[in-house]
C-alpha cells in the first residue's frame, strides 16, 4: 500500500486528500523522522501497544494451560503415546522419543468469573484474570530460540525483516514528535539479538528506540548535552545552528530532507527534556511504586505506562534475555525453580499494569501482549542432567492478550489432553499478528511495503484474523 | 496454472513484455544546444523541453569540486585541493579535476562500500543465534579485492566472471559466492543447504540483473520473469559450492535431496523432478550447452550472465550504469535499482538508459569512463535552484532540471568528520576493525578512526556512528539506501562524545592552519568543514561567535559547524 521509496510516498501524498495536515507540513514532519498520525484502515479499537515477551519459552504446561490428565500418563515414553509425525520438527539436535511424559509440576486453580485457570506461580496475576483473554491453541513454526524469537517478532524465519513494533509505528505513525513511537526495554540481550525488533527494509525512522531504565541515567544515547553550557546557551547555539541550516535551506528549497532536518534539530532538543522526564520514575507517587513493585521488570512496567500515557505508540519490555531465562531445561535451574522464581519477579508488574491502566481508563485503548517463542513439551527432557525439565514445544502453548477490543476473560482454543498439540481453534503466530493489527485499526493485508520486488507483511503470506475473542 | 503457462512461454527473448528485457537500442543522440556538454545531456534535455522546463547553469566551482570530490572518494576535498582548482584556470580544468579523482586510490574504496551493498558483504556469519554470529576471518580480503578491481578499472564483464570464476589475481572475488549469512548449528541441514542455495540465487539475481528470484522458490509467479523449475536450476549451478554437513549440531540428521531437484512450494520435504543446471529462457538466445560446454558451471554462470550476444549481459550493463547513475544523482534512471522486474519502476529516460549501456558494452566494459561521462554532462554539474515554481511539474526531480543536494551515507558521514578533523588515518587495506558484537559494542575511537570500510561489516553488532545513519542490512543485496533525518542523528551531533571530540581536534587544526586572526578562523573553517569561503552573513555570525566570553568558543563554533546540514547534504 505504502511504495517504497521516500520521493514515490510523497508523490503518493501529493495525490491523496491528506485530511488536515497540508501536504507541506506532513512532509516536513514525516521527513524529521517524525511520523505524524495516519489514518487506520478501519476503526481503531487500541491506540497503543505494550507487548511483553518472555525469553527461553514459559512452559503452558505450568502457568495457564491445566493438564491433569499428564498425570495418568506420567512416565510414558513419548513414542508410546505420539506418532512418528507428531514427533517430527521438535528442536532438530534433540531425540525425544524415549523422553518420559511429565506431569505439570504446579497446582493449579480456577479464578475470576470466567473461571481461568492458572497456576499457583502468578497468585496476582489471577486476580485480573477477567481482563484477560488467554490463546491457549497458539502454535509457531520452529523450537529454536533464535528462530522462533524472530517469528513472533517478525513473521518471518530470518533476520531483516521488519519486527511488529515498527509495522506498527509504519502503520500508524506517532502522536508525540519529542518521543520515540517505538521504545524497547530489556535486561539483557535476547537468543537472536537486537535483531528481534529492527525496523529491516522500512526506513530508519521506524527503528526502535532502546532504552536504558536505570535511576540517574539517561534512557538514550546521546540525551546528555555536552558539558559547560547552560541551557540558554544551548538554546541559542541551536538558535545559530538552526539559522544558518534555514539560510542553506533557502537556497535549496527542493529538498525537503533539509527542513526535516532542522525539525529533527529541533525534536533532538525537546527530547533532552521530554525523554529524561518520561523515563524518570522519581515522578511517580510512592503508591506507585508500591503497586508495581521495585524490581528491573516492574520499573519496565511502570515506565511502560508512562510512556503510552505520554503517546509512545508501542512499548516492548524483553524480559529474562541475560540467559534465557525461562529456557527450563533440567540443567538451566531446572522446571520448578525456573519458573517458579520468573513468575515471582514478573507477577506484580504485570498485574499492577492491567490494574493501573484499568483505573485510569486506559486500558480500553491500549493493548497487551504477553509472548513467549514457545512452550515446553508435555515430556521430560531424555537426558535429566541435575534437576526436571521440559524441552522447547512449538506446537501447542499459551499466550495472552489483554484490552483495547478484546472480549476479556476468556480462553481462546486449546491443546489436546496432554498439552501436545494445538486442537481447538488452534491459531499460528501469524494469525496473531493479523489481529493485533486489525485491533489497532490496520489490515494485514494492506500494510505492505515494497522491497526487492516483494510486498512485504509482517504477516508474511499467512494469517487471519481471529474474530471470535474481539468484542 | 495455465495462464501462467501461457504467460511464460509468451516471454520468450524473441518477444519480451518487461521493458527491461527487451534488446539494447542505439538511441541517436539528442542535439543538446550550447548547454549540453556530454551526449548524456542531450537525453537529458530532449525530456526537459517536452516538459517545458529548464535546465540549471554550472554550479560554482568551490560547489562542483566538493560534489564531485565526494561522489568519487566519498570524501571532501583538501584545502590544497580546493584552491589549486580555482586556481587553474586554464580551460578543461573540471575535466583534470575528474581524471585526478577517478584515479585516486580513494576512488575504489567509495566506489567499493557501494558495491559491497549490492553483494551482501558481511563479516560475520549471520547466524541467528547472536552468540554464534562469529567473524568471518578472511573475507576483507574480498572487501581488498573490490577496491582494488575498482581503482584498476577491471572490466566489469570480467569482474562479474571473477565473482564466479576468479584468476588467480583476483581470487578473493570468488568469496563471492559463500557471503551469505548462514542458519544457525542447531537447525535441520536440509533447511540449511536451501537457506544458502537460495541466498545464492537470490543475490545473484538481484545484484547483477535486478531481478528478484524470490517467488519464484515456491511458485511460478506473474511478476517474475522465470519459472520455478528455472529456479531450481540455478539451485543447481551452485550445487557443488553447499556441501553442508548432515548435523545439527552434534545430533546427525541424513539430507534428504542428493540430487538438484525442484521443490514443490518450496519445501525440501517435498521434491519433485530432477534439474539440470540451467539459465532464464528469457534472457538467452542459445541453449545452454553455448555456455555450458566444457566449463564449470559457475564459469558458465558468469559467461552467460556477461555475454552480450546471446545471454544476459545487455540487462547486466542496464543495471550496473544504472547502479552509477543512482549513486552519481541520489536516484537511478531506474528508481529500483535491484528491481528491474515488474514490480520495479520503469526507466525515466529509457534511451539514455540503453545509450549509457551500450557505451559501456562498446567500452570494453570499462566504469571509469561512465563515470567521467556522466560527472562531465552539464546535468551532473547544474546548481541547486531556490525557484520552486518547476516543483509543480516535478517535485521529485525526475527530469534533473536542477541539482537537488544529497544526503551522503552512513560511512561517507563519519569519514567526512574524520577527515575535517584532520584525523582520518588514510592506510588503505588489511584486516577489519572489529566492532565488537551483540553484547559488547564498541566506542568510536581514535584507534578506529580508518575509513568506514575498515570497520567490520559485523552482521549483529551496531557501530555507535554507522548506526545512526542508516546503514546497509549486511545479509541481502541493498540497492538503495533510506536516507532521511532522525533525532537519533540529531543527538549525536547535539551530544555525542565523538563530535565534540572531533570538534576539539578541528579547533587546532584552524587555530594552527590560519592563526589567531577570528576572520582568518572563519574562513579556514569554512574551506575545511565546507568547501567553500563562508558568506558575509555567515562570516559575520563567525566573528561574534568567536568573539564570545568563552575558552572553548573556537571549539564550539567548530562543533556547530560539523552539525550543519551542509556538512552531510551534497549542494
Amino acid at each position: 500500500m505504502y511504495p517504497d521509496l521516500h520521493i514515490d510516498r510523497r508523490q503518493f501524498l501529493g495525490q491523496m486528500s491528506l485530511g488536515g495536515l497540508a501536504l507541506n507540513e506532513m512532509l516536513a514532519l514525516e521527513a524529521q523522522g517524525a511520523l505524524p498520525p495516519r489514518p487506520a484502515h478501519h476503526r481503531a479499537r487500541a491506540k497503543n501497544v505494550i507487548m511483553v515477551f518472555m525469553c527461553g519459552g514459559a512452559s503452558h504446561l505450568e502457568t495457564f494451560d491445566h493438564k491433569p490428565k499428564l498425570k495418568e500418563w506420567a512416565g510414558k515414553k513419548a513414542s508410546e503415546i505420539f506418532s512418528a509425525d507428531d514427533l517430527k520438527g521438535f528442536n532438530p539436535e534433540k531425540t525425544v522419543e524415549k523422553c518420559q511424559i511429565l506431569p505439570p509440576v504446579f497446582d493449579f486453580k480456577q479464578h475470576g468469573q470466567c473461571g481461568a485457570w492458572v497456576s499457583e506461580i502468578y497468585p496476582r496475576l489471577a486476580t485480573v484474570v477477567d481482563e484477560i483473554t488467554f490463546l491457549k491453541g497458539v502454535h509457531t513454526d520452529s523450537a529454536i530460540h533464535s528462530v522462533g524469537e524472530i517469528i513472533w517478532h517478525t513473521g518471518h524465519q530470518r533476520a531483516g525483516f521488519p519486527s511488529m513494533g515498527s509495522w506498527v509505528t509504519y502503520g500508524l505513525g506517532s502522536e508525540r514528535a519529542d518521543l520515540p513511537a517505538y521504545v524497547v526495554m530489556k535486561d539483557g540481550v535476547s537468543t537472536a539479538g537486537d535483531q528481534v525488533f529492527q525496523q529491516g527494509m522500512l526506513p530508519g525512522r521506524h527503528q526502535a528506540a532502546v532504552a536504558r531504565v536505570e535511576a540517574g541515567k539517561t534512557p538514550f544515547p546521546n540525551l546528555n548535552p555536552r558539558p559547560g553550557l547552560s541551557l540558554e546557551q544551548r538554546r541559542k547555539y541551536l538558535d545559530t545552528l538552526n539559522h544558518l541550516n534555514r539560510l542553506h535551506r533557502d537556497r535549496h528549497p527542493t529538498q525537503p530532507d533539509l527542513t526535516g532536518r532542522i525539525e529533527a534539530y529541533e525534536m533532538a532538543f525537546r527530547m533532552q527534556k521530554s525523554a529524561t522526564e518520561v523515563f524518570d520514575l522519581s515522578r511517580e507517587p510512592q503508591s506507585m511504586h508500591a503497586l508495581y513493585g521495585g524490581n528491573q521488570f516492574s520499573k519496565h512496567c511502570l515506565t511502560a505506562r508512562r510512556l503510552v500515557e505520554n503517546g509512545v505508540r508501542f512499548v516492548e519490555i524483553l524480559d529474562g534475555a541475560t540467559g534465557r531465562k525461562w529456557d527450563a531445561h533440567g540443567n538451566r535451574g531446572g522446571l520448578i525453580g525456573n519458573h517458579r522464581s520468573n513468575a515471582a519477579r514478573t507477577d506484580q508488574g504485570l498485574t499492577a499494569l492491567i490494574t493501573d491502566l484499568k483505573a485510569r481508563g486506559m486500558l480500553d485503548e491500549t493493548l497487551i501482549i504477553w509472548a513467549t517463542e514457545f512452550g515446553r513439551t508435555p515430556f521430560e527432557e531424555a537426558n535429566r542432567e541435575v534437576k526436571i525439565g521440559r524441552g522447547h514445544h512449538h506446537r501447542g502453548f499459551t499466550l495472552w492478550l489483554a484490552g483495547g477490543g478484546l472480549k476479556g476473560g476468556l480462553s481462546y482454543g486449546g491443546t489436546d489432553d496432554l498439552g501436545m498439540n494445538a486442537i481447538h481453534n488452534a491459531v499460528h503466530v501469524h494469525d496473531i499478528h493479523a489481529t493485533i493489527l486489525h485491533l489497532l485499526g490496520l489490515d494485514h493485508l494492506k500494510l505492505t511495503y515494497r522491497h526487492n520486488s516483494r510486498d512485504v507483511r509482517l504477516t508474511d503470506v499467512f494469517g487471519k484474523v481471529i474474530g471470535d475473542i474481539i468484542a | 496454472m495455465w495462464v501462467l503457462v501461457l504467460w511464460a512461454v509468451s516471454l520468450s527473448a524473441e518477444n519480451p513484455k518487461l521493458w527491461s528485457l527487451a534488446a539494447l537500442q542505439s538511441p541517436k543522440v539528442p542535439a543538446a544546444g550550447d548547454w549540453g556538454r556530454t551526449p548524456v545531456d542531450g537525453f537529458v534535455l530532449a525530456k526537459l523541453r517536452v516538459a517545458k522546463l529548464q535546465p540549471q547553469p554550472p554550479a560554482d566551482r568551490y560547489t562542483l569540486i566538493r560534489r564531485v570530490t565526494l561522489a568519487l572518494t566519498g570524501l571532501p576535498p583538501t584545502v590544497a585541493e580546493i584552491e589549486q582548482f580555482i586556481a587553474d584556470t586554464q580551460p578543461g580544468a573540471y575535466g583534470r579535476l575528474v581524471d585526478r579523482l577517478l584515479a585516486s586510490p580513494r576512488f575504489g574504496e567509495r566506489w567499493g562500500r557501494h558495491w559491497l551493498d549490492v553483494v551482501r558483504f558481511g563479516e560475520s556469519s549471520g547466524q541467528l543465534t547472536v552468540n554464534a554470529d562469529k567473524p568471518r576471518a578472511n573475507v576483507w580480503r574480498f572487501r581488498d579485492a573490490v577496491i582494488r578491481a575498482l581503482n584498476e578499472d577491471v572490466p566489469f564483464d570480467q569482474f562479474v566472471r571473477f565473482h564466479f570464476a576468479p584468476d588467480e589475481k583476483h581470487k578473493e572475488l570468488g568469496q563471492f559466492i559463500q557471503l551469505g549469512p548462514r542458519l544457525q548449528d542447531n537447525s535441520n541441514p536440509n533447511d540449511k543447504q536451501f537457506h544458502r542455495l537460495d541466498d545464492m540465487v537470490a543475490t545473484t539475481g538481484t545484484a547483477f540483473l535486478g531481478i528478484s528470484f524470490g517467488c519464484a522458490r515456491c511458485h511460478d509467479h506473474p511478476v517474475d520473469p522465470m519459472t520455478t523449475e528455472e529456479y531450481y536450476q540455478l539451485t543447481a549451478t551452485f550445487w557443488d559450492q553447499v556441501k553442508e554437513a548432515p548435523r545439527a549440531s552434534a545430533k546427525t540428521i541424513p539430507l534428504e535431496i542428493k540430487e538438484p531437484r525442484v521443490l514443490r512450494r518450496g519445501s525440501w520435504s517435498s521434491p519433485g523432478a530432477v534439474v539440470q543446471p540451467g539459465f532464464i529462457k528469457v534472457l538467452k538466445r542459445k541453449e545452454d550447452t553455448h555456455w555450458r560446454t566444457g566449463k564449470t558451471e559457475l564459469a558458465a554462470l558468469g559467461d552467460w550472465l556477461t555475454d552480450t550476444e546471446h545471454g544476459a549481459g545487455e540487462l547486466l550493463a542496464r543495471v550496473i550504469v544504472n547502479r552509477l547513475w543512482h549513486h552519481h544523482f541520489g536516484q537511478g534512471l531506474v528508481r529500483t535499482p535491484n528491481d528491474f522486474g515488474n514490480l520495479g519502476t520503469p526507466p525515466t529516460h529509457p534511451q539514455l538508459l540503453d545509450y549509457l549501456a551500450r557505451q559501456l558494452i562498446e567500452g570494453g566494459w570499462r566504469l571509469k569512463p561512465i563515470h567521467r561521462l556522466i560527472v562531465t554532462s552539464a546535468t551532473y554539474r547544474q546548481s541547486g535552484t531556490a525557484n520552486t515554481a518547476p516543483m509543480k511539474m516535478d517535485a521529485g526531480n525526475t527530469l534533473l532540471w536542477h541539482w537537488r543536494p544529497n544526503r551522503l551515507e552512513a560511512e561517507a558521514i563519519r569519514d567526512s568528520l574524520l577527515a575535517v578533523a584532520g584525523v582520518l588515518k588514510p592506510e588503505l587495506y588489511g584486516p577489519s576493525i572489529s566492532i565488537g558484537h551483540a553484547r559488547q559494542t564498541v566506542r568510536d575511537e581514535p584507534k578506529s578512526w580508518r575509513r568506514s570500510i575498515y570497520l567490520q561489516a559485523h552482521r549483529s553488532a551496531k557501530h555507535p556512528t554507522l548506526s545512526l545513519f542508516d546503514p546497509p542490512d549486511y545479509t541481502i543485496s541493498v540497492g538503495a539506501r533510506t536516507t532521511g533525518a532522525t533525532p537519533n542523528g540529531a543527538l549525536f551531533a547535539l551530544n555525542a562524545p565523538l563530535v565534540w571530540e572531533l570538534a576539539g581536534h578541528l579547533a587546532k587544526r584552524v587555530q594552527t592552519e590560519a592563526g589567531e586572526e577570528a576572520k582568518a578562523q572563519v574562513k579556514r573553517l569554512y574551506l575545511l568543514a565546507l568547501s567553500r569561503p563562508p558568506r558575509p552573513e555567515e562570516l559575520e555570525i563567525g566573528l561574534k561567535l568567536l568573539g564570545a566570553e568563552n575558552p572553548d568558543a573556537l571549539r564550539h563554533y567548530c562543533h556547530l559547524v560539523l552539525g550543519l546540514n551542509e556538512m552531510i547534504y551534497v549542494n
